[in-house]
């Protein structure tokens, strides 16, 4: 119920304007009898809703609500507010672009500056959590008032949902992917049992109870794009018509929204949807991505990782994973864009909500065989955005993607000014060059550099190139409706249109030259059967490549990465396991005896150095890090650490902060335990207690803080037997 | 830089051949034999013989639950292996969970599916005072036992005077010793040598030979374990397990999704359990244990994640899992094989557990190997119920 207007009528939630309600009205006692007989299921029983119907083929759902008369209503983005009659015609209610079903809720979520706006009368106040205990909000996506004038929140960033009344601020769920947690809560309805909540990345609704108690999920999780009856993929908004306790849910990620009715007291409870198996569902990707050298990157969304491909293999084959969801460092909240650096020997990533920028370094080894390897991956340093803005003299603004000019990598921000730095994250510098004048706020929606050095800023109506001189403009509005990735080809530009699902060529007037992807038919519009095709598109995102190379693409809407030739033909469709190539290259080779005998070496070396006990690490920032045990370290055993970090000239180092970690990258954890770091003296610490629960590698990594806010990463692989 | 074809390359070559690798032997090695019961600091008195013996005598008295019907015993029976052979523990109401084996309890840093016990002692309070085991408050528990002189004795002997009333401040100290008793006796309940351990004993002089105490089958099975099917990376060591908690995403019986948070779960209560390590009621409550139950923390894989059992009593306490769900042993390697119906709600499609593909023969060497890992017993002279499992009669005071 993203936004909707919520009053307190009789006593009751319900929302509306004019003539239009969204959410529950309870206040006749007939409904209210009605719901409660229509959730008399049993507690877990997982079918409270039977899929009713689809209204397919909207290209923007934004919002969903209920007229007085149990009309659906939709606030369609771009086809302004649409009401579906009983025999399924839609009728326009209002022209231009319609975000919201309603225009003055007392309650409405602020993703963008993190508060929740609740009007009382003539007085607004702004809910931010910062006096909380739990901490203050993350970018809510929804908020609404219950029929016993409770506020609840969906704390998007947070995964959680916050229950606020008069007594008392209670967190509902954390993190994860299982029932009663979330990772992105979305939409807020209510039933008679209490809150339903939409979670877009868990793709499903989570039923809570009136005390934000867990009662159940609902709604399985789509496995591939495109599936419907019952299956939900990105949900957003939800809302209750109180007479029939129907609901309808907004999936703008697969242009629907989906009706549900309330299973009846004697209707059989139907086989349910096989669970994701063995095999997971399919990785969703984010819509940015990026190639350097050989290397492909891009992020996981839901688990908040990094993705890697090697493109030596046609198709390119996965050969990463890092990351993950979580505050520290080396874990990420929300990335929202990554960069390859252009030899493939590391990757950038931008964590908006988290407030960092980090570098990972890829160690690979260009003799062993293109395989996954775990271990590739190794975050070297990181720096809290908001320092790269300060340094860089930037409003605080978010920011929105990377890019690499030579040895500079760059920071755009959303109101398109630029902070750059160096490889080794020296001092941000703001980009001089002459920028357009806006019109308006849209956000910057990407960034590159073409082959020249220049920047190209793609905004929702059109490219700016900053040069020397005066920045050039190309308007897309001729040739695109919602673009959402621009690259430089030659003398022309690549761009990607989301409503359109094109990848077209454009000219410096911003005319368009070819197609390299044309926009379905529009009896084909919206058939997702068509969309999965090879080189066909569905809500396409970010571009790389280009120049007189091939073309990259986040093909978002059908969770995987494609690459167009220089000369646009289809030339590779990958994900993580299921890929396909026009020419495929032979698989990878199996190891030699040499990659084996090289492996065994290494796994002795870790070996060595955890029946050691201590060990010396140099620091990016000079000097070294020693750490000891005083003696082997155990399996399964508790033990402390020392540590002592020196600067170049062996004096011990001031004004730092230590963190340490040790994980299993190819088991997906690390301890469990949170170790004690207690300062001892001047660039000591005692770390306690570590426990190594499992056999195998670990990788123990020790984070140094400095005053400016950047973190350093000196790590080691230990071999516990 | 291993990558997963490589490490197959790797335990490949380990395991060809008819002689045991180097690694192969070492990992072997690593298995056996149990070790003495490890000391408890927690509680002073985990090696008093008369707290063990007071102990015994709780862990049989069907009168310190609330209908009288209910011993740790209903659930822990001698001839199951201190477990029930039931999916679901029932002791009042059927429980949440299966019952597991407490033989070799005493090596474990956590106790129960959750870990939401950090010793032996606090684990012995648990189903006291959980309504669908034996349904009493902390303080009916001390009541109890000081209304039947027989306890009462034994109690003041060992401990002290027993508390006067349900609001005396000693109430929980008494809570506590009670636990520690139970404890003391439960750490009596530990498996002797098994084949498997006796082979080992072989092994160390240099013969790897199969015998007919532990054939081929078996060999072959401890070979896969420890190998191609690294069983070992979780259950490792003597007990058998890491003693630490894994999500391996076992369907549930009607193929529902979890709703078992399990060691989240389990970190929660024990923040919250006044007998914990590093409570008031602790003997070391600045100790190792102590310390690692306040480090302990969840992370992103805490949720759904069960304690790694200790295979040494598995073939005498089926059925399997934290549901009960799994029937058999062969069922539990039928599951590690193709792992079909595992429930995967993370969006990795990577894994370290991967399906084994294994052949019938190489299940079956499998399941060998796990009935090998089967100890004796240990004694009923000193483990059964005292009072030789007659029935317990009911006070009059229980009556009303």
């Amino acid at each position: 119920m993203h936004g909707l207007l919520c009053n307190r009528k009789n006593g009751v939630a319900c929302a509306g304007v004019g003539d239009y309600r969204c959410g529950m009205r309870l206040h006749h006692r007939r409904h209210l009898v009605a719901l409660i007989l229509a959730f008399a299921a049993p507690a877990l029983a997982q079918q409270p809703y039977v899929f009713e119907t689809t209204i397919a083929g909207v290209a923007e759902p934004m919002e969903v609500g209920f007229d007085s008369q149990g009309r659906l209503l939709i606030a369609a983005g771009r086809e302004g507010l649409i009401r579906i009659e009983p025999d399924g015609s839609r009728t326009s209610l209002a022209p231009g672009r319609v975000d919201r079903v309603t225009r003055d809720s007392t309650v409405v979520a602020d993703r963008v500056h993190h508060h929740v706006a609740v009007q009382r009368g003539a007085t607004q106040n702004l809910v931010t959590g910062a006096a909380w205990p739990c901490g203050r909000l993350l970018a809510p996506e929804a908020a609404a008032v219950d029929p016993s004038g409770v506020l609840w929140i969906a704390d998007t960033g947070n995964a959680r949902v916050i229950r606020v009344d008069q007594d008392d601020i209670r967190v509902c769920g954390e993190r994860g992917f299982f029932p009663g947690q979330f990772v992105a809560p979305s939409g807020i309805a209510f039933d008679s049992g209490g809150p339903l909540i939409t979670d877009r990345l868990n793709h499903r609704v989570t039923r809570l109870d009136w005390q934000g108690g867990f009662r159940d999920i609902f709604g399985f999780h789509a496995v591939r794009p495109r599936e419907g009856e019952g299956r939900i993929h990105y949900p957003t908004s939800i809302a209750m018509e109180s007479a029939s306790g129907r609901i309808a849910i907004a999936e703008p990620f697969e242009r629907r929204v989906q009706i549900f009715r309330p299973r009846g007291a004697a209707e059989p409870i139907q086989p349910a949807p096989p669970m994701p198996s063995k095999d997971g569902v399919n990785s969703h990707f984010g819509e940015d991505l990026s190639v350097g050298g050989d290397v492909v990157a891009a992020w996981e969304p839901e688990s908040g990782c990094v993705v890697v491909w090697d493109s030596r293999n046609n198709p390119p084959a996965h050969v990463a994973t890092f990351g993950g969801t979580g505050d520290r460092p080396g874990v990420f909240r929300q990335p929202v864009s990554v960069l390859c650096e252009s030899d493939g020997s590391a990757v950038w990533v931008l964590d908006e909500l988290g407030d960092r920028l980090e570098r990972w370094e890829l160690r690979r080894d260009p003799k062993a065989p293109v395989q996954f390897d775990s271990f590739m991956a190794r975050l070297s340093e990181g720096i809290p955005l908001r320092v790269a803005r300060n340094e860089a003299g930037i409003p605080e603004v978010a920011g929105c993607d990377l890019v690499q000019d030579g040895q500079r990598i760059g920071v755009a921000f959303v109101d398109g000014s630029v902070a750059w730095t160096t490889q080794s994250l020296g001092t941000f510098q703001r980009d001089a060059r002459a920028a357009r004048p806006r019109n308006g706020s849209d956000p910057l929606r990407a960034a590159s550099v073409d082959a020249q050095g220049r920047l190209l800023l793609l905004w929702n109506n059109g490219i700016e190139r900053r040069d020397s001189g005066q920045a050039l403009f190309v308007p897309l509005t001729m040739v695109a409706v919602d673009p959402r990735g621009a690259v430089a080809a030659g003398d022309h530009f690549i761009v990607s249109d989301a409503a359109k699902d094109s990848l077209l060529r454009v000219n410096a007037q911003g005319e368009e030259m070819s197609a390299v992807v044309a926009p379905r038919e529009q009896s084909q519009r919206f058939n997702g059967l068509e969309a999965v095709k090879d080189g066909e598109l569905w809500l396409p995102g970010r571009l790389a490549g280009g120049g007189t190379g091939p073309i990259w693409i986040s093909d978002y809407g059908n969770h995987r990465l494609q690459r167009f030739g220089a000369d646009g033909a289809w030339q590779a469709t990958f994900t993580l396991s299921k890929s396909r190539a026009k020419d495929k290259s032979p698989p990878s080779l199996a190891p030699s005896a040499e990659d084996i005998a090289r492996e065994q070496s290494l796994r002795q070396r870790n070996r060595d150095l955890a029946l050691e006990g201590s060990g010396s690490l140099p620091l990016l920032s000079g000097g070294q890090l020693k750490w000891t045990t005083g003696g082997a370290i155990p399996r399964g055993e508790p033990f402390a650490m020392q540590v002592t970090a020196v600067d170049a000239a062996g004096a011990p180092l001031q004004n730092v902060s230590l963190l340490v970690d040790c994980t299993m990258p190819h088991h997906g954890h690390g301890m469990n335990v949170q170790p004690v770091i207690t300062p001892t003296s001047t660039g000591c610490w005692k770390v306690e207690p570590m426990l190594l629960h499992m056999p195998g590698r670990w990788e123990l990594a020790f984070d140094l803080a400095w005053p400016d806010g950047r973190i350093r990463r000196s790590q080691c692989s230990l071999e516990i037997e | 830089m291993i990558g997963a074809p490589l490490l197959v390359a790797m335990l490949v070559a380990c395991t060809a051949g008819e002689d045991l690798s180097p690694s192969i032997r070492a990992r072997l090695l690593k298995l056996g034999p149990l070790p003495a019961v490890p000391q408890d600091p927690t509680n002073r008195y985990s090696d008093d013989p008369k707290a063990a013996e007071f102990g015994r005598v709780l862990f049989y008295d069907k009168r310190l639950s609330k209908n009288n019907e209910v011993s740790c015993a209903t659930c822990h029976q001698p001839d199951r292996a201190f477990s029930d052979g039931q999916p679901l523990a029932k002791g009042i109401e059927v429980g949440t969970r299966h019952t597991p084996s407490i033989l070799n309890a005493a090596y474990q840093r956590w106790l129960t599916w959750d870990g939401s016990a950090d010793s032996l002692w606090s684990q012995a309070l648990h189903p006291f005072t959980n309504p669908r085991e034996m349904g009493l408050t902390h303080q009916e528990l001390v009541g109890r036992v000081a209304s039947i002189p027989e306890l009462r004795i034994n109690y003041e002997k060992i401990f002290g005077p027993m508390p006067q009333g349900q609001d005396d401040p000693r109430v929980m100290t008494a809570c506590a010793n009670l636990g520690k008793a139970i404890a003391a006796f439960e750490r009596r309940l530990v498996t002797g040598p098994a084949p498997f351990d006796r082979w080992l004993a072989q092994l160390r002089t240099g013969n790897e030979a199969p015998t007919d105490f532990f054939n081929a089958a078996s060999k072959r099975g401890a070979i896969l374990f420890v190998g191609k099917a690294d069983c070992v990376r979780c259950h490792a060591g003597p007990t058998l397990s890491d003693g630490e908690f894994h999500l391996i995403g076992v369907p549930q019986a009607d193929g529902a999704a979890p709703t078992d948070r399990g060691r989240l779960q389990g970190i929660e209560k024990i923040r919250k359990d006044p007998f914990n390590a590093a409570g008031s009621h602790s003997d070391a409550p600045e100790g190792s244990q102590a310390k690692i139950t306040r480090s302990t923390a969840p992370e992103g894989t805490t949720w759904g994640s069960f304690r790694t059992p200790s295979l040494r009593t598995a073939a005498a306490s089926p059925p399997f899992m934290h549901l009960g769900q799994l029937a058999s042993l062969e069922a539990v390697i039928d599951f590690y094989n193709t792992l079909q119906g595992a429930t995967n709600l993370d969006h990795h499609s990577e894994t370290v557990l991967q399906p084994l593909n294994f052949t019938a023969q190489e299940q079956a060497d499998l399941v060998s190997f796990l009935n090998s890992l089967q100890g004796s017993l240990p004694k009923q002279s000193e483990t059964g119920d005292p009072k030789g499992g007659a029935p317990q009669e009911t006070s009059q005071s229980d009556k009303k």
